[in-house]
């Protein structure tokens, strides 16, 4: 992997860090650098008397450094990137130094071990009764909370939905409350992106409604649960609220594809910031999901960059169109090369939605890899047109939308583009063998 | 039909019940049948109606006009450069930004595509010319779509921009009129140049130094009868300057009546031409109008002399050679020969450095007490690091900062000598010149740097501050070696 100034910019963690390292890549301060195919490590002179140890895992860009910093990667780890990057003919070719292979191979036994129970696990006695009479007071939870978001809806519709711009703050405060009392967080999730629909915004009365009306078959399909088929009542509780611990997720057969990692969006909520990494797997050509939730600094093991292809077993939630999914073990990362498209138009958009309605009504977001796209700016807005000119409004920012004129130049390009709440967005294009992230955070 | 729901939904299902609907019209009384009340049942439908609506979308065929940008006539900077530059904007180092996008331009080089709308977007007419060398065919394409960014690629200047713009973006579009079309800024500014205070009037003019010539005399001339003084001494400064213009053909006309070169017999036997200046030549009053300034304030300075000078600042090297018959090096001679020649360097300096001529620059540098950066920038660059090099030690900031205003690599030897005085006096610099210097120091200076870094120790503060900042220089000159133009 090239690793270059912008890239490495990337991975810090904030600017001064970044700084920071770039000054501490002088050569006279690292008497010991090393690199061979599965990591970068050195020994960095800092004012103590011992040098600081580093180490970099090439394959999934894990860090590791002896210095007191809680920052990932540390100012350390920075400059012997920038070393690597600008004079790789410093590094000696070396078998790995004790400290890292013991590092790299305890990184592998606790990965190994995530993914397995233990003996200890395995041996625990569960109280099956204890579990089932809390499952019972959860499940009375819901369904009043169900009950009571239903007579909510009802009242919502009954007195008209006119004047919620006015109330956008706060008109669903309240029932989103009693849905987390309720432990029916998917339920608040619903709710919560309601709140979020941008009010001032033309074709806002549609999008509320159809989110409204979705809520209310969904608490009308919880009601009626049990004449529901299995993979149904699944799914039906994963939507209200029902979700599988990480554990028993990462304990479901794995898919091993090299997923290409095409799109980063951070979203932040009071002090809770929801990162989601769009991956596709080249071969088994699956969309997957990544959901991480951070409330500082982003976790160390996201260390991805856009049109990195990640070799890896992922693991995907139950669902009757599973896409989120966890990462069980990453196997390493290489450029991407080759992009293979079948999908060539928007009216492939369409008959690909339209199936997975048919498969699940809840469904509000289509993944799709196109191919043949032009960006067009006509009368002071964006559109979207495929090879048999058929268009659509683009409702990317204005400021992504330029840069997507400005990267195609008006020509035909490869997109990925995630249509949400029927409003397509390009996430990345794949143009002159060249992958650009429009959104990567 | 969806169109129906909305209304019901956002007047209540109270006031505006639902209406049957088509296609939807057996599911709909299916609903109504089973759901415990209106709203349930109008809720179920929207959600029926809204993915029925969905699954059956066709996008429409919609022609738009094509839009396809022309081919660049350069080159793109390497991908190193732009990972380097989208760090610098992502940061938001104006400095860096500024000199990476110089370089590039320098070297007709254009910036990869995605960053043209950033770069577009924080233009500011001072920086214009530079965002335009290096966002290319694209950026003009660009621009021409996008009403913000339109103004940024014309070389015309609308009457309406010019009268609703603020002033100092009225003479920044001045100043680039001038560099793209000198001949238009007369047009631009005939009618509302009066109009303005004596100050701004000032201003704008002095935009005229870009490109002057005798497009501009009717104008220039026309200002003398300008209300201000220093208005129309910068409009006779101008016209003397520009060949084949009255003026300038006044001043020259004076300066051959007044200063001659006269051959004398000597010794009977040879002949030796000798400088003569004719005291008995008055300037008429078209010359003093035209700027020549009567009596000098140097005590000591004859009138005639002094007149003589002024003219023979304006005096193009080629008409030297005509009017004289020798090159100006030898008429520069006979000058510094003059008893008063220590009154007439000024003037012998000011017209080495108009017509840049090195060979007159070199005579006359050792005749500063002080570095005079101008007079430098005529030397040949070997003369121009001997001549700086004298000052340095005294001088230090004030030839650097000279230095990095030109916005070009220091000369290394230059550079080698200005680091061993900084290791002996590292305050004679600031902080921010040390790292702005940077952007201008040899790159093949970097290793040494990166040595005598490590070599400093810790210790004396003066040391330590030293370190920080050579440190930081390493840092940049990094930077600029990755850009790899």
């Amino acid at each position: 992997m090239k690793f270059t100034a912008d890239l490495i910019a990337q991975l810090a963690p904030d600017p001064a860090s970044n700084k920071a390292g770039h000054k501490l890549a002088l050569t006279g301060q690292w008497p010991l650098l090393c690199a061979n195919d599965l990591a970068l490590w050195g020994a960095c002179q800092g004012s103590g008397k011992k040098p600081y140890q580093v180490a970099i895992d090439l394959s999934i860009l894990a860090y590791k450094c002896s210095c007191p910093s809680r920052k990932f990667p540390c100012k350390h780890a920075i400059a012997l990137l920038y070393l690597h990057a600008t004079r790789s003919e410093l590094f000696t070719q070396a078998e790995l130094a004790p400290f890292v292979d013991e590092w790299l191979q305890s990184r592998a036994k606790r990965a190994e071990k995530a993914s397995s129970p233990t003996e200890e696990q395995e041996s625990k006695p569960v109280d099956e009764a204890a579990q089932h009479k809390r499952q019972k007071a959860r499940e009375k939870k819901v369904a009043l909370g169900v009950q009571e978001l239903r007579v909510w809806l009802k009242d919502r519709i009954r007195t008209g939905t006119m004047n919620v711009p006015q109330e956008q703050y706060h008109f669903a405060n309240n029932i989103i409350a009693r849905m987390v009392d309720a432990q029916a967080n998917g339920l608040a999730g619903q709710l919560k992106s309601i709140e979020a629909i941008v009010y001032y915004k033309e074709g806002w009365d549609r999008i509320l409604l159809q989110k409204l009306s979705k809520l209310y078959l969904l608490t009308e399909a919880y009601q009626h649960l049990d004449q529901l088929d299995a993979d149904w009542q699944e799914e039906v509780k994963r939507l209200v609220g029902w979700a599988k611990t990480k554990e028993e997720v990462l304990a479901l057969e794995p898919v091993t594809d090299r997923w290409l990692a095409w799109s980063r969006t951070q979203e932040s909520d009071n002090r809770l910031t929801t990162e989601r990494i769009w991956l596709y797997g080249l071969e088994s050509k699956r969309y997957a999901l990544l959901l991480n939730f951070y409330t500082n600094t982003p976790a160390a093991s996201n260390t991805l960059s856009p049109g990195q292809v990640m070799e890896a077993r992922l693991c995907f939630y139950p669902s009757l169109n599973p896409i989120r999914a966890l990462i069980k073990e990453r196997l390493g990362s290489r450029p991407l090369e080759q992009l293979h498209i079948e999908a060539e138009g928007l009216q492939d958009l369409q008959e690909r939605q339209a199936q997975l309605l048919v498969q699940n009504p809840f469904i509000d977001r289509v993944p799709m890899l196109m191919a043949n796209l032009r960006v067009a700016y006509h009368e002071g807005k964006f559109y979207l047109q495929d090879h048999e000119e058929r268009t659509s409004p683009l409702h990317n920012t204005e400021t992504e939308c330029w840069m997507m004129c400005a990267i195609s130049g008006g020509q035909a390009f490869d997109a990925f583009l995630l249509k949400e709440n029927e409003q397509i967005q390009i996430h990345a294009l794949f143009i002159h063998q060249q992958l650009y992230s429009i959104k990567w955070a | 039909m969806n169109d129906e729901l909305i209304k019901t939904a956002l007047l209540g299902t109270d006031k505006y019940p639902v209406q049957t609907l088509l296609p939807l019209a057996a599911l709909g009384n299916s609903i109504q049948q089973q759901q415990e009340d209106k709203e349930g049942a109008f809720l179920q439908l929207a959600a029926a109606s809204f993915t029925y609506e969905a699954s059956g979308k066709e996008y429409p065929i919609h022609p738009l006009p094509s839009q396809a940008a022309p081919l660049e006539t350069l080159e793109y900077a390497s991908y190193d450069f732009n990972a380097a530059l989208r760090v610098f904007i992502k940061q938001n180092d104006p400095i860096m930004l500024r000199y990476a996008l110089s370089s590039c331009a320098q070297k007709q080089l254009l910036v990869a595509p995605d960053l043209i709308p950033t770069l577009l977007q924080q233009t500011t007419p001072y920086t214009n010319t530079l965002t335009r060398a290096v966002c290319g065919e694209r950026g003009g394409w660009l621009a021409a779509l996008n009403p913000q960014w339109s103004s940024l690629y014309t070389n015309a200047v609308s009457t309406d921009e010019w009268e609703t713009a603020s002033f100092d973006t009225r003479k920044e579009l001045l100043r680039q009129l001038r560099v793209n079309a000198p001949e238009k800024a007369v047009a631009l500014i005939d009618t509302s140049f009066q109009q303005e205070s004596a100050q701004k009037r000032l201003e704008l003019l002095e935009c005229f130094s870009i490109q002057p010539g005798l497009y501009d005399e009717a104008f220039l001339t026309g200002l003398k009868k300008d209300r201000s003084s220093k208005v129309k001494e910068l409009a006779f400064y101008y016209l003397k300057y520009i060949p084949g213009s009255e003026v300038h053909a006044l001043f020259l006309d004076f300066l051959a009546q007044t200063l001659q070169l006269q051959e004398e017999s000597r010794l009977l036997i040879s002949k030796k031409k000798v400088l003569k200046l004719a005291t008995n030549v008055q300037p008429s009053q078209e010359l003093l109008d035209a700027g020549l300034e009567k009596i000098s304030s140097q005590k000591g300075f004859s009138d005639h002399w002094f007149w003589a000078m002024q003219c023979l600042e304006v005096a193009p090297p080629d008409w030297i050679r005509t009017h004289y018959g020798e090159e100006p090096n030898i008429l520069l001679k006979r000058l510094l020969a003059q008893p008063n020649h220590a009154l007439l360097i000024p003037h012998l300096i000011r017209w080495a450095i108009h017509y840049k001529q090195s060979d007159l620059a070199l005579q006359l540098t050792t005749y500063t007490t002080e570095p005079h950066h101008e007079l430098a920038d005529t030397l040949r660059p070997v003369d121009a690091v001997a001549y700086r090099l004298l000052y340095l030690k005294q001088h230090t900031e004030n030839i650097v900062k000279h230095l990095i205003q030109k916005e070009e690599e220091f000369p290394e030897a230059l550079a080698i000598e200005l680091m061993k005085l900084l290791k002996q006096h590292p305050h004679n610099l600031t902080a921010a010149t040390y790292r702005t210097m940077a952007l201008y120091f040899p790159l093949s200076l970097k290793r040494a740097l990166d040595a005598l870094a490590n070599r400093i120790g810790d210790g004396h503060f003066d040391l330590a501050f030293l370190k920080n900042q050579v440190v930081e220089m390493v840092r940049i000159l990094e930077l600029r070696e990755h850009m790899n133009l």
